[in-house]
């Protein structure tokens, strides 16, 4: 059999028995492709929950283990700059709320086993940005920034500071303060999303609600330009839903927080997107209830843009598929003239 | 980190120096892939499999003694990186060309004439380079590991006498642990594992001029 590396990977990440019974050629594909969407570890890991690692071709457990101890090195890390992070704020009576991968692997959340984090990303009430601002530069951490162009992005657009850089360590800090940009379409109810948040045990630091969790992966996934990691963040939203849908009145009260966040369109696609391409299960009824499907165009792009993660699979329509999404996420983190001036003053500098 | 899918994931370089190229791709696929192992900036050789660890910075002459000892009857592990295995606490061969720089590739051929060496390449970023060929042997029994023995660390300079010191167990781990691209990365293990490797185990630092006599005082320490 014959397929692109990203079509054995989806396979694989549907069902990871099928890695039991692979080719070398297969594994060649699988690896490499698994490797440039930051999946490597996570294929590890799913080969120890279903039991087949051990039987696993030499060369295959050798790079696995390499990827355990990159994520074990990896969540180290992030450990240690929560806690830099909290000890920075113990003046103040702040929490802040991890999201992202540093929350699921902070957490010990299932979606952040064998799961990569280079940034530390942070939720705060908007009101506490100028104490934490203080707080994370008397640590030590810098914000980063190419002009005064980017300050003002930032500031007053955007759901976020410049990220901050931490001048021994350099390691980044994103400090949000609601999960999308102030000149967007959806508003989320970032003070809700802080209320609800709760306490990781063992941390003077908090993770979202459940259901706030998945609809912040879901947002993340519809409306971030960068696409480079596009499998991986399908994979964080699915393994979420696994896990949470396990405490009963979960489907109700994601129904309810999708509303509350004004989030229908971004969870309908990404929850389809999952169940079409990971093969995630919804209860029958629950994408109706969400939302309507605008278009197969959208499930189209959708398709094109995200697996294909090698060189050789970059075809044409890969592109177009990517540039459109890429245009697409600005379209609704911004107004139109706005949108202009910022992707021509980008233009000019070069590179997004 | 360098998209090794793409068609030119490296800087080109001119086609006379291919070879550069096929060496610093090899290395640094290497160095960023199997990191299951331990690794270790520094040139292996092996003999009764007992094994040589000869690490240190580029222009100490890890590279020239590394040559010098294959030429003497010494199995080549790899002239650039020694591989350890936290698991079983031993060093796994990687036997490609060895690669001379500079003066070092004359002072190799007139010590040992027998080596296949290819012709000198000028100008590369690495300025002049030739390789040796490993012999058949070596490449045939690249998948056989030895016990770690001893350490040397080599120290050119040009008309000096020889002088070897030996060197404390905790020396040789910090040896170890700082010429290491990924001693980080195995935390506690790594602390252990190294612990284990460097006890027991001789070292020394050899400052010389002559090869015969650097040779003479590596081969003493395993004997």
């Amino acid at each position: 059999m014959s397929a692109l590396p990203s079509a054995v990977l989806l396979r694989v990440l549907r069902s990871p028995d099928a890695m039991a019974d692979l080719s070398a050629d297969a594994w060649t594909d699988l690896i490499r492709a698994a490797r440039a969407s930051a999946l490597l570890g996570k294929l590890a890991v799913l080969a120890d929950d279903a039991g087949i690692r051990d039987g696993l071709p030499r060369a295959v457990r050798w790079a696995f283990e390499a990827a355990d101890l990159a994520c074990a090195e990896n969540a180290r890390m992030l450990r240690w700059e929560v806690n830099r992070l909290i000890h920075v704020l113990r003046q103040t009576t702040i929490t802040p709320v991890l999201l992202k991968g540093a929350a699921y692997v902070v957490a010990g959340l299932r979606a952040g086993r064998g799961r990569m984090a280079s940034d530390l990303d942070i939720l705060v009430a908007r009101g506490d940005l100028a104490d934490v601002e203080k707080a994370v530069i008397a640590g030590g951490w810098q914000p980063e920034l190419e002009d005064g162009y980017d300050e003002r992005y930032y500031r007053d657009w955007m759901h976020e500071l410049p990220p901050y850089r931490h001048e021994d360590r350099e390691t980044l800090i994103d400090i949000h303060h609601t999960i999308l940009p102030l000149t967007g379409r959806i508003r989320p109810d970032a003070a809700a999303m802080l209320a609800d948040s709760a306490t990781i045990e063992g941390h003077r630091a908090r993770i979202l609600s459940p259901e706030d969790m998945v609809v912040h992966a879901a947002v993340h996934l519809a409306q971030d330009g960068d696409l480079s990691n596009r499998l991986r963040d399908l994979v964080d939203l699915s393994q979420l839903v696994e896990e949470f849908r396990q405490s009963s009145g979960f489907w109700g009260r994601l129904a309810d927080r999708t509303a509350l966040h004004d989030a229908r369109r971004p969870v309908f696609y990404a929850l389809a997107t999952a169940q079409r391409l990971l093969g995630l299960e919804l209860p029958a009824g629950f994408l109706q209830e969400t939302g309507r499907l605008t278009a197969s165009l959208m499930a189209t792009l959708i398709d094109r843009a995200i697996p294909p993660v090698l060189y050789e699979e970059r075809s044409l329509g890969t592109r177009f598929a990517r540039l459109a999404l890429f245009i697409r996420s600005h379209w609704l983190r911004m107004p139109p003239f706005m949108l202009a001036r910022h992707l021509l003053r980008k233009a000019l500098r070069g590179g997004h | 980190m360098p998209d090794v899918d793409a068609p030119a994931p490296f800087v080109p370089l001119p086609e006379r120096h291919a070879t550069i190229m096929l060496e610093m791709g090899l290395n640094w696929m290497v160095a960023t892939r199997a990191m299951r192992y331990l690794i270790v900036h520094a040139a292996v050789v092996e003999r009764d499999g007992r094994a040589l660890v000869i690490p240190g910075d580029s222009g100490q002459g890890k590279s020239t003694l590394c040559a010098a000892l294959a030429s003497r009857g010494w199995r080549l592990f790899s002239d650039e990186f020694a591989f350890f295995d936290l698991e079983n606490g031993t060093v796994v061969p990687y036997p490609r060309p060895i690669s001379l720089k500079n003066e070092s590739i004359e002072v190799i051929r007139n010590f040992a004439p027998e080596l296949t060496i290819t012709e000198t390449l000028t100008g590369t970023p690495k300025g002049t380079v030739a390789y040796i060929r490993p012999k058949a042997d070596w490449v045939a029994r690249g998948e056989e590991p030895a016990e770690p023995a001893a350490i040397v660390a080599p120290h050119y300079k040009a008309d000096a006498r020889l002088r070897t010191t030996p060197k404390i167990a905790g020396d040789l781990f910090m040896e170890l642990a700082t010429s290491s691209v990924n001693y980080d990365r195995f935390a506690a293990r790594g602390f252990e594992g190294v612990g284990k490797l460097v006890a027991g185990i001789r070292g020394i630092e050899l400052h010389y001029s002559a090869l015969d006599d650097a040779v003479e005082a590596a081969e003493a320490l395993i004997r």
